[in-house]
């Protein structure tokens, strides 16, 4: 009976708060609002307020996370429905990754040795703007800290759907696909997450380009480090 | 063994609908009518009418598609993790680490344009997901509190990384973006141009 309600806690605390932090953020239109970063926040005040074990609330949350491949992979639903656009603009969509890759784990990577963190830490950092899976075995491969690599690649996902709209109007980027990829490229599927409300092209080029990028980046890092050996 | 798991749950769900349609067919493609809306016309019609004696008729009526519309996404839901299956065991057969969920997305991106799944075969589903697809990462991110020890020190400095790193890959991917799909319009305007004077020309020499 126990297990029965431990398992529904983890489900029903991630629904209440998601959709909960979702109502929010359409009540209030501030940025900062974003329902994944508020709905995190939220479980985790309630666990630590009330001495629940993070194991405890991941039994039921397992189930949740299962659904990230399938939705992962029904982006291939998006791409194929914009497969002209694909099709028309496929140098600049490919140019767009490849720059993007290279720029994201350049920038990552100096930055670092310019706050003067440690090599552990930096090669954590290089595949911040991809996939989890895909970043977490390079950083493996990189010789960086797995678990660093996973909070960063979802903060720079968050940090991704919450600058999304506004660096869209700073940049004035007018081309829906440019935004597309651009959000696809620094983050991956939660920024995709956000590129989808956009307009389905953005969400349809951001879902090609975390594949095309996640893909170029492993390819990139590997070079680097066999290079390097 | 995965793959057989797959494939029993695709043959699962084919036999139940053909059961359901009496229309005995092969393969996922032929799926595709019977995952689609008119899906067992009867047995619902039979559902809205023992629904009418308590409802009143809208009510019923959208009870009704409700109901049709969640069955289908559960069916829509099954073909696609038939698929993330499908794609899980490609990803362990290839030599290099490519993640599983990429390879099920090209995977049922090749299944999409070679038309062996239809568009309307997870058109629900899908956009169920993709609607919701955020919610999927609440998990993931309420793990990283277990590790908050391990990154307490340089939390702001990570924190101001990204955000840099952030601003400046969307601005240089967004450029590029544009800025190659400009170049190639103008010297496909060119083209144009060169071809249509040339046309001219081989006009007047003719």
């Amino acid at each position: 009976m126990e297990a029965i309600a431990i398992f529904a806690f983890g489900i029903v605390i991630s629904l209440v708060a998601f959709q909960g932090a979702r109502w929010l953020s359409g009540k209030l239109h501030s940025p900062l609002l974003n329902p994944l970063l508020v709905a995190t926040a939220f479980i985790i005040v309630i666990l630590s307020v009330f001495h629940i074990p993070l194991a405890d609330y991941q039994q039921g949350a397992q189930l949740i996370s299962f659904f990230l491949g399938p939705a992962t992979a029904v982006l291939a639903y998006s791409v194929y429905r914009q497969i002209a656009v694909l099709k028309r603009h496929f140098i600049p969509i490919m140019t767009g990754c490849l720059i993007g890759s290279l720029t994201s784990m350049l920038s990552a990577f100096l930055l670092c040795k310019a706050f003067g963190l440690d090599e552990a830490v930096t090669m954590s950092m290089l595949p911040k703007s991809v996939t989890t899976p895909i970043a977490m075995s390079l950083s493996e491969e990189l010789g960086g800290i797995t678990s660093v690599t996973v909070a960063v690649v979802i903060a720079t996902g968050i940090m991704g759907s919450i600058l999304a709209p506004t660096l869209i109007k700073v940049f004035h980027v007018k081309s829906p696909i440019a935004a597309g990829v651009a959000i696809g490229t620094c983050s991956h599927a939660i920024g995709t997450s956000r590129a989808m409300q956009l307009g389905e092209i953005e969400g349809a080029m951001s879902g090609i380009a975390i594949g095309v990028s996640g893909l170029l980046t492993m390819i990139l890092a590997l070079l680097y480090h066999s290079m390097m050996m | 063994m995965d793959e057989k798991e797959a494939a029993e749950i695709q043959a699962e769900m084919i036999d139940e609908e053909a059961v359901a349609q009496a229309t005995a067919r092969e393969g996922i493609g032929s799926a595709a009518p019977l995952l689609q809306s008119p899906l067992r016309e009867n047995e619902l019609n039979s559902t809205s009418g023992a629904l009418q004696h308590h409802y009143s008729r809208p009510v019923a009526e959208t009870v009704v598609a409700a109901v049709r519309k969640i069955w289908r996404i559960v069916l829509q839901l099954g073909l696609i993790i038939a698929v993330c299956l499908a794609g899980e065991q490609i990803s362990d057969v290839l030599p290099i680490d490519v993640p599983s969920n990429i390879c099920s997305m090209v995977l049922l991106l090749v299944f999409m344009l070679g038309g062996v799944i239809k568009m309307e075969c997870i058109s629900d589903a899908a956009d169920f997901l993709l609607d919701n697809m955020a919610i999927f990462f609440v998990p993931a991110a309420v793990a990283v509190m277990g590790i908050f020890s391990q990154i307490e020190d340089v939390m702001i400095k990570l924190v101001l990384i990204t955000f840099l790193t952030t601003i400046i890959v969307f601005f240089v991917t967004s450029f590029t973006v544009s800025t190659v799909a400009n170049l190639m319009a103008r010297s496909e305007v060119r083209a144009a141009e060169r071809a249509a004077a040339a046309g001219q020309e081989s006009q007047k020499e003719a």
